[in-house]
């Protein structure tokens, strides 16, 4: 049986599968697309770093796919600052880092009643090793990539709101990218295997979609300054597990506007998303609202 | 942790900083559009990406960096073409700029300049003597060439990707040319009458 979707006829287990990804989620923050780590820098000997502040707070309670009443005022509220670098062997070969410093805090229930935890310090290290192939044709580039991943334990899980979980864990993503003088396609499909960790916590594996669509309304040839206007669209898919607060896991769709500015090889990039659609493991906290900026250079 | 009013004071005074530098560069305009060479390349539409490829670029040492914000490159993503402008004087290494635009990521398809030199014959293969930068180039034989050999001309021309990575500091090889001018003798030609280039012992 095929399915007809504008024009388009999918196998419909294809159709399905495609759906399903759609509609993925997870508790775990997105690691969207940034330009720096793909875009650029694609140069030989080319490397890069950038900054980004990441803000996710909410005191919205879930069960479900219901909003509840939160009467034990739980909340959480994560400050993540990212230094994330890339180096370039060659167009083909990139090895890329991303480390966080988090501040954290969470009002959860315990036996003695609402109890607030905090966590601050260094994250988990993420470890990729980019690879792509390029396609330069006459009016348009574009870039497929698989991408492993390994994050370390570097974080700490002695606070009540642990920084880090414990574990080795490994990734994989298969991205591809699309660019003309005006629009930019970007699409991420991941899998992360969430090992068991220290101190009960034991995430389940997560699935994720990343896409972005981008306009390119402004560009000066001359300073090679210009704007991009995106919507990036994530898609969470986490299996349930258990962090020292509870129930973690669940399905996830989130989507919002990403404003970036560039300037040679400076970038500076604003984002907000917010969930469209949550599905989660038992009682949690919603995801909630995020806010990022981010400022990068390539050298 | 740095606090978030902090982290915005630092990201909007760069992006600031930023913003004024666009008008400094956009005042530098270009001068001179008589000394230019222009790249047609694949797939240069990502203006982010396309800095690798000007940084290399800017690197060489015959452009002139008086032009187009002070590196002799411009790149137009709309077009998908970079322009050169180089140094009346120095001789114009293709290799490298087939390299520079490689190493930066993107293919080169073809390169069009102009040239300026005399037309000569040696051994039955023509050139194009260009003694202000020191280059020979390689033309194919046309009954035209005959017509103005020992003339100083101006020569539209083009060079493949695999001509241009052949090509060395004083032989290039060329595959179209077209005649857009042939001087008059009381017409100004050499720039540089003092160059001590030969060509006809060097070929």
């Amino acid at each position: 049986m095929n399915i007809s979707f504008m024009n388009i006829h999918l196998p419909s287990l294809l159709y399905t599968v495609l759906l399903t990804l759609t509609l993925t989620f997870t508790s775990q923050p997105a690691l969207a697309h940034q330009p720096v780590m793909d875009m650029a820098p694609r140069w030989e000997d080319g490397w890069g770093f950038q900054l980004r502040r990441q803000d996710i707070s909410s005191n919205v309670l879930l069960e479900g796919r219901s909003k509840i009443a939160n009467e034990a005022k739980r909340s959480k509220s994560i400050n993540r600052l990212w230094l994330e670098g890339i180096y370039t062997f060659k167009r083909e070969i990139r090895l890329s880092f991303k480390l966080p410093y988090i501040k954290q805090s969470r009002t959860v229930i315990k036996d003695v009643g609402p109890v607030n935890e905090s966590g601050t310090g260094i994250g988990d290290l993420i470890i990729g090793l980019p690879l792509k192939r390029y396609k330069n044709a006459a009016d348009s580039t574009g870039n497929i990539a698989i991408t492993p991943s390994i994050r370390l334990p570097t974080g700490s899980t002695d606070a009540s709101f642990p920084v880090g979980d414990g574990s080795i864990d490994l990734g994989l993503s298969l991205s591809a990218s699309f660019e003309q003088t005006k629009w930019y396609q970007y699409y991420d499909l991941f899998y992360w295997v969430n090992n068991k960790g220290d101190k009960g916590i034991d995430k389940g594996d997560e699935l994720g979609l990343d896409i972005n669509i981008g306009w390119h309304p402004y560009h000066d040839n001359l300073s090679n300054t210009g704007i991009f206007l995106m919507l990036d669209i994530s898609a969470r898919l986490e299996q349930a597990g258990q962090d020292s607060a509870g129930a973690t896991g669940g399905k996830r769709l989130s989507a919002g506007p990403v404003f970036v500015w560039y300037r040679s090889g400076a970038m500076f990039r604003a984002e907000y998303s917010l969930p469209l659609y949550e599905d989660v493991e038992g009682m949690q906290v919603s995801y909630g609202d995020e806010f990022t900026l981010g400022i990068g250079f390539v050298f | 942790m740095i606090p978030m009013k902090i982290f915005i004071k630092l990201v909007f005074t760069s992006t600031l900083f930023g913003l004024l530098g666009i008008n400094a560069a956009q005042a530098i305009s270009e001068s001179n559009n008589s000394n230019h060479l222009t790249i047609q390349v694949k797939g240069i539409v990502c203006s982010f990406c396309a800095f690798g490829v000007e940084k290399n670029l800017s690197k060489l040492p015959f452009l002139d960096k008086t032009q187009f914000g002070q590196n002799g490159v411009l790149i137009d993503i709309n077009t998908q073409e970079i322009t050169l402008a180089l140094l009346a004087d120095k001789s114009v290494a293709y290799a490298d700029i087939a390299t520079a635009i490689t190493k930066g990521g993107y293919d080169p398809v073809s390169y069009h300049g102009v040239i300026e030199g005399i037309i000569q014959n040696s051994d039955g293969k023509w050139y194009l003597v260009d003694q202000g930068k020191e280059q020979v180039y390689h033309l194919s034989q046309t009954a035209e060439l005959t017509a103005i050999s020992g003339k100083w001309v101006l020569l539209d021309i083009t060079l493949t990707p695999a001509q241009a990575e052949a090509s060395n500091a004083e032989e290039v090889l060329v595959s179209e040319f077209r005649v857009s001018h042939v001087y008059e003798l009381s017409e100004p030609k050499m720039q540089y009458p003092q160059a001590k280039f030969r060509p006809s012992l060097d070929l």
